[in-house]
């Protein structure tokens, strides 16, 4: 008989007991393990939400696009239709930037005008038709020919539509409001179209106070000609609810009222996060978004 | 009936406790006196003795462990009664005897007689140096003769590495009592 066989029926009573059952699996927990686990779970997290909540700077360019319309409160999805825009690519002159900019000219049409007589706005056209330029030109008997929205200054005295005098006296061209605005509008040329915006939903400001008189600002040359400019010179509202092009849809946070004076401002955000300035470039009132490409136009 | 009311009768000296402790570790106790003798007559006997011992234990000093006390009743009758066996005639050993000579050979003359409560004190303090899943296994298959396939099933894992945690126990254990002045 082996003694160690035999020994064991001298063990000691506490370990047959404890074998009577199998012990059970241990689990080991490697609390490091759990701790940087946890660590970097919550790190990933913070990233995240601080991605979401972060604004993007990024600095306005010649190379951002840039819209450049003429404002017209009637213009919805249905007029401003594709068959608008006009692809022009060339370089800017004024600006003497000869960096092509991919940019969307979406003229609009004032109601009162037939859509034969108005001619598309040129990009080439855009900088040295600035109504500011020449005020004169802006007359409502005599609209620019490169101008493509026409001043309903006489008939349609009901509807504030920016006209160029109200845009030119709001905004000079010659006296750059902001810097962000001055540089879009001594950058930016429009030389192509990039992309162009299937859907602007602009909805105007008050067309309901067609004689609201505004109060004489700061500059002399609000109002020029109280004949032929009739006291309707009220600044363009537009309340910017989305603008939709192609796959991107873009809604700025809350609605937004842009006025000619806020060129420049930062209007708010996209709902990308990507910030949003008002910018002028021919006297009319865009939206440029950061990055490149604009948002929406008025 | 748990451990604690079989022990309660038979500190009351009742008959119920002997019954008691039939059903519920008679079983177990049957099957360990069957590994070792291999024969039915000779396990009922064994384990007939061990109740009355159980029995009688409890007039000198209550064991703590009241199950674990019976099986190790068993086991020393079974070995006891293996010994008058191997007297007579060649008996077949248990399974596990030949694994534990690769430890601890048989002494073949008297002077390598090794005392049994010695080899039980040093085998007690190796196996509390154990983890308990190594406890678990080493004393299963050398206390209980319980098969590796039994062992394995009971741990959830698989028969080589119950095989492989006995080696490694019984190498541990080999150079423990090396170490302690047995021969090896």
């Amino acid at each position: 008989m082996n003694p160690l066989f035999e020994a064991m029926s001298h063990v000691d009573d506490a370990l047959i007991a404890e074998a009577e059952a199998p012990p059970k699996k241990q689990k080991r927990v490697y609390w490091i393990s759990v701790a940087v686990s946890a660590a970097t779970a919550a790190a990933v997290a913070g990233l995240l939400v601080m991605n979401a909540k972060r604004t993007p700077e990024i600095p306005l360019s010649p190379h951002n696009g840039i819209v450049s319309t003429q404002t017209d409160p009637t213009v919805t999805e249905s007029t401003a239709a594709p068959t608008d825009i006009i692809d022009a690519p060339e370089t800017e002159a004024s600006s003497g930037s000869s960096v092509p900019v991919l940019t969307t000219v979406i003229p609009t049409t004032a109601p009162t005008t037939s859509p034969s007589t108005v001619p598309t706005t040129s990009p080439t056209t855009l900088p040295s038709t600035v109504p500011t330029a020449e005020p004169s030109s802006a007359a409502p008997t005599e609209p620019p020919a490169t101008v493509p929205t026409s001043a309903p200054t006489t008939a349609e005295p009901t509807v504030p539509t920016v006209s160029p005098t109200a845009s030119q006296t709001a905004v000079p061209s010659s006296e750059p409001t902001s810097e962000p605005a001055s540089e879009l509008l001594n950058s930016v040329a429009p030389t192509a179209v990039s992309d162009s915006p299937t859907a602007v939903n602009i909805i105007t400001g008050p067309t309901t106070e067609p004689n609201t008189v505004d109060e004489p600002t700061s500059e002399p040359n609000t109002v020029t000609d109280p004949t032929t400019e009739p006291n309707i010179v009220t600044d363009p509202v537009f309340y910017i609810e989305f603008a939709d092009f192609g796959e991107y849809r873009y809604e700025l946070q809350e609605d937004v009222r842009v006025t000619p004076e806020m060129v420049g401002d930062a209007l708010g955000f996209a709902m990308d996060g990507r910030q949003v300035f008002a910018c002028r470039t021919d006297g009319n009132l865009i939206l440029v978004r950061t990055g490149a490409e604009f948002l929406a136009y008025g | 009936m748990n451990e604690a009311a079989i022990a309660a009768l038979y500190r009351a000296r009742s008959e119920d406790a002997i019954r008691e402790t039939e059903e519920n570790y008679g079983e177990a106790c049957r099957r360990l006196a069957l590994r070792l003798l291999q024969n039915e007559e000779d396990a009922e006997e064994v384990l007939n003795d061990a109740y009355l011992a159980l029995w009688n234990s409890f007039e000198r000093e209550e064991p703590k462990h009241l199950k674990a006390y019976l099986f190790k009743t068993v086991r020393y009758l079974a070995c006891d009664k293996l010994k008058k066996r191997a007297a007579g005639k060649r008996a077949a050993p248990p399974i596990p005897l030949e694994e534990l000579a690769e430890i601890l050979p048989a002494p073949d003359t008297a002077e390598q007689q090794v005392d049994a409560q010695e080899l039980a004190g040093a085998l007690d303090r190796f196996l509390k140096g154990e983890s308990e899943r190594n406890r678990y296994v080493f004393l299963r298959r050398y206390f209980h003769c319980d098969s590796v396939g039994e062992i394995a099933a009971a741990l959830g894992t698989s028969e080589p590495a119950v095989s492989v945690m006995l080696n490694r126990v019984k190498k541990k254990m080999k150079e423990y009592l090396r170490k302690e002045g047995f021969s090896v």
